[in-house]
């Protein structure tokens, strides 16, 4: 008998009780026995937490690089154009105090409700 | 079990529990994919853990052209052999010709072979001197159960030649095992005898 189909014969549970049968059947077996590596009880916890530490780390990366950015620009537009701060358009803004408290709430709240109801996408 | 696209698209819309239930699903097959490439305790949680991130990364790029095992498989797959890759081991290449046969089936690893515990043990530590190809087919056919079909899928590698390494890593390992007692019957002839 060739040895492939030993090994099928073999490998359905059948024997022909010569020494490469027997030798197969050993061969088996240890394959099907679970290798001596198992993953500790609380692996799904470490990656969940590295997981969040790699997406949060990102996150702070964009927001630095982000300001950092903005920072630049604002020092390079400054000395380019010669720009002098005033309140300019804003100045007629100091006779409603209740329209700028209303507008400061609006975006509080629009900020909260995007905290507390928008779905993470990040775990 | 969980239904693979469910789980899929809890899984990127953010709930930890579903990436938890995913991690658990599919762990003892990165595990058995892992633990049997790599040899280093240390390396191989760390490796676990790299496949799961990935997994979380890519994940909202699968688009169920495989079944999600066999996704996971081949990542897991392709992290080991990077491993594997970057700390060269015995018998990495796969055999070409008769002398590798010859080669392996006499060569002898005298730290481990003398601590087998039992027949399977034996057979076991054997396995571990295979080339990586043929631990990993070994180990998706018979621990994971998976297809020629599906074998093909993570190794990136035709059918046929999934069955030819199947057949030829067990051809290796019984004549290794034959070797072993063929020895043992000549040093010991009243114990190996039996066989």
């Amino acid at each position: 008998m060739k040895d492939q189909e030993l090994q099928e014969l073999v490998e359905r549970g059948s024997s022909q009780g010569d020494r490469d049968s027997r030798l197969y059947h050993s061969v088996f077996k240890a394959l099907r026995t679970e290798t001596d590596y198992v993953l500790p009880a609380d692996f799904a916890e470490r990656v969940i937490a590295a997981v969040k530490a790699r997406y949060s780390s990102r996150d702070m990366v964009w927001f630095t690089g982000g300001v950092f950015l903005i920072i630049i620009a604002l020092v390079v537009a400054v000395m380019v154009t010669g720009f002098s701060f005033t309140f300019g358009a804003f100045t007629f803004l100091s006779g409603y105090p209740g329209l700028v408290i209303f507008g400061v709430a609006f975006i509080l709240a629009l900020q909260w409700i995007d905290r507390r109801w928008i779905r993470k996408s990040v775990l | 079990m969980t239904d693979d696209r469910s789980l899929v698209s809890r899984v990127i819309g953010g709930e930890e529990g579903a990436f938890r239930t995913l991690i658990r699903q599919h762990g003892c097959l990165v595990a058995h994919m892992v633990g049997r490439l790599v040899k280093e305790d240390a390396d191989r949680q760390e490796i676990c853990q790299d496949v799961f991130l990935k997994v979380y990364e890519k994940l909202p790029e699968f688009g169920f052209q495989s079944k999600l095992s066999t996704w996971i498989a081949t990542i897991a797959y392709r992290h080991a052999i990077n491993h594997v890759r970057k700390h060269r081991m015995q018998f990495e290449e796969l055999p070409d010709d008769a002398r590798w046969t010859e080669r392996f089936v006499d060569y002898e690893d005298p730290g481990e072979l003398l601590e087998a515990k039992d027949e399977t043990a034996r057979v076991q530590q054997f396995i571990d001197l295979l080339p990586a190809q043929y631990k990993a087919i070994l180990t998706l056919y018979h621990l994971d159960s998976m297809s020629y079909a599906e074998i093909s899928e993570v190794m990136n590698m035709p059918e046929g030649t999934v069955k030819n390494y199947l057949f030829r890593a067990r051809n290796l390992l019984k004549e290794k095992l034959n070797k072993y007692f063929e020895k043992q019957e000549y040093e010991r002839p009243g114990i190996a005898g039996t066989r």
